[in-house]
């Protein structure tokens, strides 16, 4: 009998039981060490405190993109000192990149590869006591690159997907008769041997041959 | 390329002293103990399964960050041993060794129980067995992973083909003793599909296993070859290597020979079968377990000093994880007990006896464990991305009691099948043997 909830509730009960087990020196490295979202998500609801505000952007950068998260307070100073988390999205949920803490400006900086075409990130703030957490989230699309020239007869074989690669949500159609052509091909020869095999068991079989009998 | 089934000499009579048949017509008390023990680990690994479906994963070692452990480990272990039989088998009857009579059938014996008790290692390591089926709703034909899917049942199915072809003489010999069971003179005859030896009979057979031993060649190298581009196709340090194709291959070969030569020891001893498993197939096949053990290390050689010359970031993290790091005496313990060691004991003549040549391909066994250990879990043990706001014990793998007690069933699964069907079938091929010439009657010359 599956018990998941069971398991879940114990889990979630050793995370708030024990937060020191989510340091990990050596591993994360020194400035990276920080709690994990379900302590954020367990701070109280927006609302109850005045929440900081909180930009994040994303620019171009020479090494890649610069993602910058600005810290100001409801009045507009900048909030020093404090850590911010950064997240990416990617298909399988967040994940977290790295934690920054801001400097005097109240700006925390970070520079991530440009691998994607398009990119969406997330800044988190724990907050204070006086101020509340706070959430901001960016989106990053690469400029169209140039279309190519098509060699003429080039899109003849794309019939369910335009992208030529297999990163695609529908097979290409030159893998699906590939993966067709050599399937087909074992296992019709499988059929064909076991045809052959029953074929050649049948009773119009010549009587056995014995030279050297027990 | 043939069967060679010559007419005239067969059938022959068998006594019950016939190291090829004598397993099938009685069974030791010490038999049935040793069936007893090892139906006793696989039920202990049963319960352990069992724990794991209750509890789920969180009763391994396997977490987030390492979710692949000794569970795929043995995978590719099993896939890898799975080699032995089919590929070296047909290789050895494409190419017309005449050696190969004797050690064909339990060669591809070997394949198909490889392959029986590797395969579910899969869907042991899923945690949720039910999710098996988001394969069928699921599947995508872009994947590697399901190309897998395709070739292992593929290979499966041909592999059993492979195996019964060259069993039906035998079978054909066997459903018209009286002193074996009835039941299992049923069992013959309906296995034996009313084979009979007559030249249309025999000629019709001989191509069908030749057709078969050509086919099962590409269909063996491109399983492994498959299993390798579930890791070489994804983006992490370790994995993304364009030569783990033929590194996976030579590697499954290397490791499916090293059984060959254990089981054949075992079997020579215990069936006493030294008539037929002579000197001459340890040395010959000891000598190809030497040639594919330099091949597999010049692979190694060439793949860590390519990575190492480079230095990408997470290359040189995972390289002093195994170099000088936690996973050293993993790595260390690989190159010198999987390939040092057994390329010694082979290549020294004094040390090229059988003893040495059995004690090598056991060393050559463990040692391929290791090595499938080691590509899978130190590369998810360095991420690109650092592995943070976990707790330590999720960030750093140990099996557990539940993971070692499932791989100590499968090994013992994998021994039982094997020890089953050599009470059942004829372990060395009777027809084979019998057309080569080997047996008791075989001179000191031939042997080598």
């Amino acid at each position: 009998m599956m018990r998941w909830p069971g398991v879940a509730a114990l889990v979630l009960l050793a995370t708030l039981v024990r937060p020191d087990r989510y340091a990990l020196p050596g591993i994360a490295g020194a400035g990276q060490v920080a709690p994990p979202f379900v302590q954020a998500a367990s701070s109280p609801a927006p609302g109850a405190r005045q929440a900081p505000r909180l930009t994040l952007a994303i620019d171009p950068a020479v090494d890649g993109l610069r993602v910058v998260a600005t810290l100001r307070e409801p009045r507009g100073r900048p909030m020093a000192g404090q850590e911010v988390s950064f997240a990416r999205r990617t298909a399988f949920g967040w994940v977290a990149l790295a934690t920054v803490t801001t400097d005097a400006t109240g700006t925390a900086a970070m520079t991530i590869p440009e691998t994607r075409k398009t990119l969406q990130l997330r800044a988190d703030v724990e907050g204070t006591e006086a101020l509340g957490p706070a959430t901001a989230t960016a989106r990053w699309q690469a400029a169209a690159a140039p279309v190519q020239p098509e060699r003429p007869g080039a899109g003849a074989l794309r019939v369910f997907t335009d992208q030529a690669e297999l990163i695609s949500p529908n097979p290409p159609p030159l893998l699906l008769l590939f993966l067709g052509l050599i399937l087909g091909g074992v296992w019709g020869t499988y059929v064909y041997v076991l045809y052959e095999l029953i074929r050649g068991g049948r009773p119009t079989s010549r009587p056995p041959t014995r030279s050297r009998t027990a | 390329m043939a069967a060679e089934i010559p007419f005239g000499r067969l059938p022959v009579a068998l006594t019950r002293d016939d190291g090829r048949i004598g397993p099938l017509l009685h069974s030791s008390t010490q038999f049935y103990a040793f069936i007893g023990l090892l139906v006793g680990v696989i039920l202990w690994g049963g319960v352990a399964y069992v724990t794991q479906l209750v509890y789920g994963l969180e009763v391994t070692g396997l977490r987030n960050y390492v979710s692949w452990g000794v569970y795929i480990t043995n995978f590719v272990f099993f896939i890898g041993i799975s080699h032995a039989g089919t590929l070296i088998s047909a290789i050895l009857r494409v190419t017309g060794a005449q050696w190969r009579r004797p050690i064909t059938r339990m060669a591809e014996a070997i394949t198909v129980f490889a392959l029986l008790v590797g395969a579910p290692m899969v869907i042991v390591d899923l945690g949720r067995p039910d999710r098996l089926l988001n394969i069928l709703r699921y599947g995508r034909l872009q994947s590697p992973i399901l190309w897998d899917v395709l070739s292992i049942t593929t290979y499966l199915t041909g592999s059993l083909l492979y195996l019964y072809l060259p069993l039906i003489p035998d079978l054909a010999l066997l459903r018209d003793r009286p002193d074996l069971p009835r039941w299992r003179r049923r069992l013959y005859a309906l296995l034996s599909l009313r084979w009979r030896w007559t030249p249309e009979g025999a000629q019709r057979l001989e191509r069908l296993i030749g057709i078969m031993a050509v086919l099962i060649i590409p269909i063996a190298v491109s399983v492994h070859t498959v299993v390798s581009w579930i890791f070489g196709m994804t983006l992490r340090a370790g994995w993304h290597s364009t030569i783990f194709g033929p590194y996976f291959v030579i590697g499954a070969i290397f490791s499916g020979i090293a059984a060959i030569i254990t089981a054949m020891a075992i079997f020579r001893r215990v069936y006493r079968l030294e008539s037929y498993l002579t000197p001459l197939h340890f040395r010959n096949l000891g000598f190809l377990l030497l040639t594919l053990d330099l091949i597999y290390a010049y692979f190694t050689f060439s793949e860590y000093l390519t990575v190492s010359y480079g230095a990408e970031l997470a290359d040189a993290r995972l390289l002093a994880l195994l170099f000088r790091g936690a996973h050293a005496l993993d790595f260390w313990g690989t190159m010198i007990v999987g390939l040092l060691i057994p390329a010694l004991l082979i290549a020294i003549p004094r040390t090229r006896t059988i003893a040495g040549i059995v004690t090598a391909s056991i060393l050559v066994n463990a040692g391929m464990w290791l090595k499938r250990y080691v590509i899978v879990v130190p590369a998810l043990h360095s991420p690109f991305l650092p592995i943070q706001w976990v707790p330590r014990g999720w960030a750093l793998y140990r099996a557990t009691w539940v993971e070692w007690s499932i791989t100590a069933a499968a090994v013992a699964a994998f021994i039982l099948l094997y020890a089953l069907f050599s009470r059942l079938f004829p372990i060395v091929s009777i027809w084979e043997t019998e057309t080569g010439g080997e047996g008791p009657g075989r001179t000191a010359e031939e042997d080598g």
